[in-house]
């Protein structure tokens, strides 16, 4: 009898996928006109990828609370993002009015967890603390940025209570399967809200529309990346804890929140990065990161550099290694922003 | 109607009973004196409350396996824990000729699968996590470093990949209350056969043993170097904390101990102690850890060595921090060589 190597798993099924796999736009130029035709056609398969979006609505935002504290002052916003859908937020503004009366402003994506809350220090059972987002919206307010942290969908006062969505690890991947049956993806909802986000940043007095930051650890950094690379309104980013190839992940660590379905056929996590150049981009890399492997995150990190570098941009593009695991490392952030949404 | 309290949820009402059994052990002086006191009373008590046999069987130290990776010796070793049971380790030495004997730190895991990732290695693959491959760069920078699984762990483990969940350790807890002490007890007992291996190493110096811990790891850590003064130097990452009792000793078939993480790090004084408070922290409340160190700090100045007991914070969550804890342990190695 014919010896057949037969396949019988999933996993085993998509080791191979990966190995056979041959994106049509995988980057692989050295010259500005290959990489501006590369980004032309990758941007239109890309939003092509992104696939039904929502129709939009007026924001009918509202401030639902404000409290000041000693360097920062808080205030509970939510806005309506579709017609059936609202998005709450938490806005962390600087004390000092800023000399222009305008001032730069960073959207902080939070990842995996309670949702926004982490970003201002509040944890389960609303206690105070810090988790691997490290408050990070407080400290950009403290830096002189309007820190806007939204609640993504499923995650936070927009998570389905137990008895109707169970508390197990597999919540993103239901509400991917939720949506889908009416066409959409839950990751292209989650950046057409940021993109509301991003409407209702230019909607404040106190935000220079022109001066708009993106960062995000984990899922955090999912949302950082393809909603930076969606809409070019955000004017530099910083992706942590996420850049690796799609391949690179167990199957066990896949999330529907974090999926763009046909994305490989086109590309990977590099190329969608690559449509953020030539504006700045922080890449984020814990050594010791257990979920995102430094050797696998440097592999993509190289990949993408060849496009940066392709463009003549490859000083907008910014390595940060550090002794971590998989968390942000806020300092390098915040002079990140303060380099490209301050001093410039 | 008369409000009555009740409870119908057996696992709390175990764990109520076993609260109201004893006061935890709590230093409340104010003076060198008391404290010398109160740690003789409390390590007498911690040491019967182990109750573990004073006879030791003999180690019979084994190598089954030595590779030389450029920069440092691993080696895997073999030794019996007591009549019943041996234990699995790592050493990672560097590359001496033997002639000079070296530092040695034992190591403690926290949660994962086990020894290895300490060494960089999980089930032959590669390994980055919060462990930070500490054994292997201490031994790049002169150290002899000690790795065993704990129970329950690696490859002393009847659990799935030998990573054993909450669950998985309650039953071996409970597994061994059935006979004697606790599965904390019985990890702490290990880690001084640890300290017995380092002493017939030859190419070790037993007055340079130093020790260092994470997260369940540093509770052995603590345990090990307050009851063992062979342990010269300490490294406890994740640990400290102010709460009354967070420690628990002994077994039920005799009283129960509890005490607090910072009276047990008080019985390590006055021998250098690293406390690493990581400030994003899933464990330990950060405020909690802050409101021990100058507790500890305190009683280290009754010995007039305040310098020899260090609260480090640094921006991480649930991770060693290599470059203090390196730091830390060169440091101490060189000043008791002057």
């Amino acid at each position: 009898m014919a010896n057949i190597n037969r396949i019988f798993t999933i996993s085993g099924w998509r080791a191979q996928m990966v190995e056979h796999l041959r994106p049509a736009l995988s980057f692989d130029a050295s010259s500005m006109e290959d990489y501006q035709s590369w980004k032309r056609g990758f941007e239109k398969e890309f939003l092509k990828l992104l696939g039904l979006l929502p129709e939009p609505v007026t924001l009918e935002s509202e401030v639902i609370e404000s409290v000041v504290f000693p360097t920062y002052i808080r205030e509970k916003i939510v806005f309506n993002s579709e017609r059936f859908m609202s998005v709450p937020a938490w806005v962390c503004s600087p004390r000092e009015t800023a000399a222009s009366g305008r001032h730069p402003a960073v959207i902080c994506c939070h990842g995996h967890g309670n949702g926004k809350d982490a970003l201002v220090g509040i944890l389960g059972n609303n206690k105070s603390g810090v988790d691997y987002q490290k408050r990070l919206a407080i400290k950009l307010a403290e830096n002189g940025f309007v820190a806007i942290a939204p609640d993504w969908r499923c995650f936070g006062e927009r998570r389905d209570p137990p008895e109707i969505l169970s508390l197990q690890t597999d919540m993103c991947d239901r509400v991917h399967i939720a949506v889908e049956s009416f066409g959409y993806h839950l990751l292209s909802l989650n950046i057409w809200d940021g993109m509301k986000t991003i409407d209702y940043l230019e909607s404040r007095k106190d935000v220079d529309p022109t001066r708009i930051g993106c960062v995000g650890c984990s899922f955090g950094g999912t949302m950082s990346m393809f909603l930076s690379a969606a809409d070019s309104r955000i004017s530099a980013a910083c992706v942590s804890g996420y850049l690796m190839a799609t391949g690179d992940s167990p199957i066990s660590s896949l999330c529907g929140s974090q999926t763009l379905p046909g994305l490989l056929t086109w590309g990977d996590r590099a190329e969608v990065a690559g449509l953020i150049c030539p504006r700045p981009l922080l890449v984020q890399i814990g050594e010791y990161d257990s979920t995102f492997p430094a050797r696998h995150a440097l592999s993509e990190f190289r990949r993408l550099s060849r496009i940066y570098q392709a463009a003549d941009a490859e000083f907008k593009l910014g390595l940060d290694l550090f002794e971590g695991c998989h968390e942000v490392s806020t300092t390098p952030i915040i002079e990140w922003f303060n380099r490209w949404l301050i001093k410039l | 109607m008369k409000s009555i309290d009740r409870n119908f949820y057996h696992l709390i009402s175990g764990d109520m009973q076993r609260e109201a059994q004893a006061e935890p052990l709590a230093f409340r002086g104010d003076n060198k004196e008391a404290f010398l006191k109160w740690r003789g009373a409390t390590c007498q008590m911690l040491r019967e409350g182990l109750n573990i046999a004073d006879e030791k069987v003999p180690l019979r130290f084994q190598v089954v396996d030595s590779i030389s990776l450029g920069t440092y010796i691993r080696e895997k070793v073999i030794y019996d824990l007591d009549a019943g049971l041996s234990a699995v380790a790592w050493i990672c030495r560097p590359n001496a000729d033997g002639k000079v004997k070296l530092p040695a730190i034992i190591c403690c895991h926290g949660h994962g699968p086990g020894k290895d990732p300490l060494v960089g290695l999980y089930q032959g693959n590669e390994c980055f996590e919060y462990h930070k491959r500490a054994a292997v760069r201490l031994a790049e920078k002169g150290f002899v470093t000690l790795v065993p699984d704990r129970r329950g762990y690696g490859e002393c483990s009847p659990f799935l990949n030998g990573y054993p969940e909450m669950a998985d350790l309650k039953q071996l807890d409970e597994f061994y209350l059935r006979s004697g002490p606790n599965l904390l007890s019985l990890d702490i007992f290990d880690a001084a056969r640890a300290v017995d291996v380092l002493f017939e190493l030859t190419f070790v110096d037993s007055d340079k043993i130093g020790c260092l811990g994470i997260e369940a790891g540093a509770a052995v850590a603590a345990g090990v170097a307050a009851l063992d003064e062979r342990v010269k130097v300490v490294s406890l990452t994740s640990f400290i904390s102010s709460a009354v009792e967070s420690v628990r000793l002994g077994g039920l078939n005799q009283s129960s101990i509890r005490i607090g993480s910072a009276d047990l790090c008080s019985l390590i004084a006055p021998r250098p102690l690293l406390l690493q408070i990581p400030l994003a922290d899933p464990v330990v409340p950060l405020v909690c850890a802050r409101k021990a160190i100058p507790l500890m700090r305190n009683i280290y100045s009754y010995f007039d060595v305040k310098e020899k007991c260090a609260g480090v914070e640094f921006d991480g969550v649930l991770e060693l921090d290599y470059p203090t804890l390196e730091n830390w342990f060169i440091k101490w190695n060189e000043l008791t060589d002057g």
